[in-house]
């Protein structure tokens, strides 16, 4: 196989395209730097890259390479692969293979799905990259599939439904591929969904387990939901979880529960808000962190979790790092999901007192009793979370997790939910869910955060919210994008601003960093969309006019920028 | 004639929805149905009362008025292109159609 794909290359004049990215390739993602792997630059989704060629010192030299046109008008949130000299990225109907010397094409797969899919699908017609193993390419489409695409020819090789839009699903993560299975998750906590993961062949498509994240009757669990509320209970399963090869599991973050009015599910609705870890054999679940029962604020923890050893109060531990949509940072020993620290780490927040270390549960605000009796609040943060769904990334060298975080608060009145096909089944006013911003404050900002204290080392803000992922680099830099096109790089110590570029449109992606002929690159999609550019307009405009404006002036346009020191 | 009855009677933007609410509901839809099921399905992203920044979708005020099938069909069939939007027409009927056009062309002031 690897024989025959040599010659054709040279043959072509081409590089490389497929050969064997086995799963020890995937096990060492994080420390080989001549390629991207997985989501999240090792299965461990740090997203630190050792790479310092690109430092403090000398970044004030990158420069563009090339730039590759999506032809796309949506949000581009994918995170690229990156291996043998090719670039593989997603967009909401294609998957592109890019030549990374020359920014050229060499093949697109284009995908259809129905025209009525983009109504069950509440936060920007995305999709967030993809996964490989073997020369295959795994993807989901955003209308309920898992396909594998050839990553030599760029075809498909086979496909399989994992979930319909008639019932409110869809599918917009990267796959995590494990050795015993392709794991994917579902969007649709806003529509009446029971959210679930699924494993999968890697060889052949055929599904070979699903979990449900909300238990049937007679599993255990299913009595934290009265009557049938556990059928359109929500909890997806959105953003792809971490894998510890050592301990064998799988960390796949859960979502909000449905609909929002918690009053209508009353109990803890196990497993909602919560990180499950899990057998990728089975989808067994060893262990579950539930961070916010009972949820009525849509605090999804699908967001990523961090796997990183670090000494804590004298020992050194295994631990789970996870930045909380509801505001706290999250501290677990993965091997057994004790709490080890649980910090709050954004500025503004009003719907708990705290978190009772012992129980590991948040402690009710007056605000957020009072909400439960009916009446009409302002929470902090409001649904956006004081993070979305944009990853962090945690380096070794700092110590700090870079997070991108939010301090917008959300007017919220419960009322009685309505479940009708293809509508938000949320049960509150949305008339009254208005965003809401403090005045003479920037409502996002860049931390660089000690994980263990909650609290930020620096802080820089911005007038519109940043929607990036970060990435840290063993030289010193942090990278993130912001809605307003530009590409920046910080210091990682303090947080100074060294370098941007301005992509063009709105960057909502996820940066990478790898080398090619021992030349280290940089490489973010840029093209604005997702659930900010949604909502924040319809919703925030009375508060926040002059946001608005800045942010509606960005020009849609999806593409991927590489960049390099000029030489 | 029209024109010169509101200004003698000094009838403002929300009567002259009104006006042109009963004329729609006399050739077809409803516009108060019309806001009921436009606060079901399109308020998320056609916004309260139609107003948006015309970023995530579509302004419904700026929509032409003599332009029904125009209407119908991106309702029905969805479009893509620089205005994507999902097809409706598995959900909502040619009546419920009508009342939702009734109901934009009071341009949200309903």
């Amino acid at each position: 196989m690897l024989k025959r794909v040599l010659c054709a290359a040279v043959i072509a004049g081409m590089p490389v395209i497929a050969g064997a990215q086995t799963i020890d390739d995937l096990k060492n993602d994080a420390a080989t730097t001549d390629d991207v792997l997985t989501l999240g630059m090792g299965w461990g989704q740090t997203r630190y890259s050792p790479l310092e060629q690109i430092n403090a010192k000398n970044v004030g030299r990158l420069v563009p390479v090339w730039n590759y046109s999506l032809g796309d008008n949506r949000g581009q949130e994918a995170q690229p692969i990156v291996h043998n000299g090719v670039m593989y990225v997603t967009t909401h109907d294609a998957t592109h293979a890019v030549d990374v010397k020359t920014g050229k094409n060499i093949w697109v797969n284009k995908i259809e799905y129905p025209p009525e899919t983009p109504r069950i699908v509440c936060c920007g017609i995305v999709n967030r990259g993809a996964a490989v193993l073997d020369g295959r390419l795994f993807r989901v489409t955003l209308d309920g599939n898992v396909i594998a695409i050839s990553m030599e020819t760029g075809e498909e090789m086979w496909r399989s439904a994992a979930a319909s839009i008639d019932d409110g699903y869809s599918m917009t993560l990267a796959p995590l591929v494990t050795p015993a299975a392709v794991i994917t998750g579902v969007s649709g906590g806003e529509y009446g969904t029971r959210g679930f993961i699924d494993g999968w062949d890697p060889a052949t498509g055929r599904h070979l387990w699903r979990k449900y994240v909300i238990p049937g009757p007679g599993e255990k669990g299913n009595e934290t939901w009265p009557g049938d509320t556990w059928k359109h209970g929500g909890a997806p399963t959105w953003i792809t979880g971490s894998y510890d090869p050592e301990l064998n599991l799988v960390y796949w973050g859960t979502g909000n529960g449905g609909p929002w009015n918690a009053e209508f599910r009353k109990g803890d609705n196990l497993y909602i808000t919560s990180t499950l870890a899990m057998r990728p054999e089975t989808g067994e679940i060893v262990w579950h962190y539930q961070y916010s029962p009972n949820d009525p604020y849509d605090y999804d923890e699908v967001g990523e979790n961090i796997l990183t050893d670090m000494m804590i109060d004298g020992k050194n531990r295994k631990v789970m790092i996870h930045v909380a949509r509801n505001g706290f940072m999250y501290v677990l020993d993965r091997t057994n999901g004790e709490l080890l620290r649980a910090n709050q780490y954004v500025k503004h927040l009003n719907w708990a007192d705290g978190i009772d270390m012992k129980s590991g549960r948040p402690i009710d605000s007056e605000i957020t009793k009072k909400m439960r009796a009916g009446e009409e609040i302002v929470v902090w943060p409001g649904a956006f979370g004081g993070k979305n769904w944009f990853p962090a990334s945690y380096s070794p060298k700092t110590g700090l997790v870079y997070s991108n975080t939010l301090e917008i608060g959300m007017g919220y009145k419960p009322i009685e939910p309505k479940l009708v096909k293809g509508t938000f089944y949320v049960g509150i006013d949305l008339s009254k869910a208005l965003f809401y911003v403090k005045e003479g404050e920037k409502h996002s900002y860049l931390r660089g955060i000690d994980p263990l204290t909650g609290k930020a080392k620096w802080e820089v803000g911005f007038n519109v919210a940043n929607w990036s992922g970060t990435m840290a680099t063993g030289g010193g830099l942090v990278f993130t994008g912001a809605q307003t096109g530009e590409f920046m790089a910080f210091d990682a110590d303090n947080g100074n601003k060294l370098w941007q570029f301005q992509t063009g449109s709105g960057i909502i992606g996820q940066p990478v960093t790898y080398t090619i002929d021992g030349v280290q690159y940089v490489t973010v999609a840029s093209g604005i969309g997702g659930a900010y550019r949604n909502y924040f307009p319809l919703l925030g405009g009375v508060n926040a006019p002059e946001v608005v404006e800045e942010l509606t002036k960005v020009q849609p346009g999806g593409s991927f920028w590489t960049f390099a020191l000029l030489k | 004639m029209r024109a010169r009855w509101i200004k003698t009677f000094g009838i403002g933007a929300t009567m002259l929805a009104t006006m042109t609410l009963t004329v729609s509901a006399q050739a077809a839809g409803s516009a108060e149905t019309g806001k009921e099921l436009y606060n079901t399905y399109c308020v998320i992203c056609h916004g309260p009362n139609m107003v948006n920044s015309g970023a995530r979708a579509f302004d419904l005020r700026k929509f032409p008025l003599g332009a029904r099938a125009r209407f119908v069909k991106s309702v029905k069939d969805g479009k893509k292109g620089r205005n994507e939007m999902p097809a409706w027409g598995d959900i909502l009927t040619a009546e419920e159609i009508d009342h939702l056009w009734a109901y934009t062309k009071t341009r949200g002031r309903l």
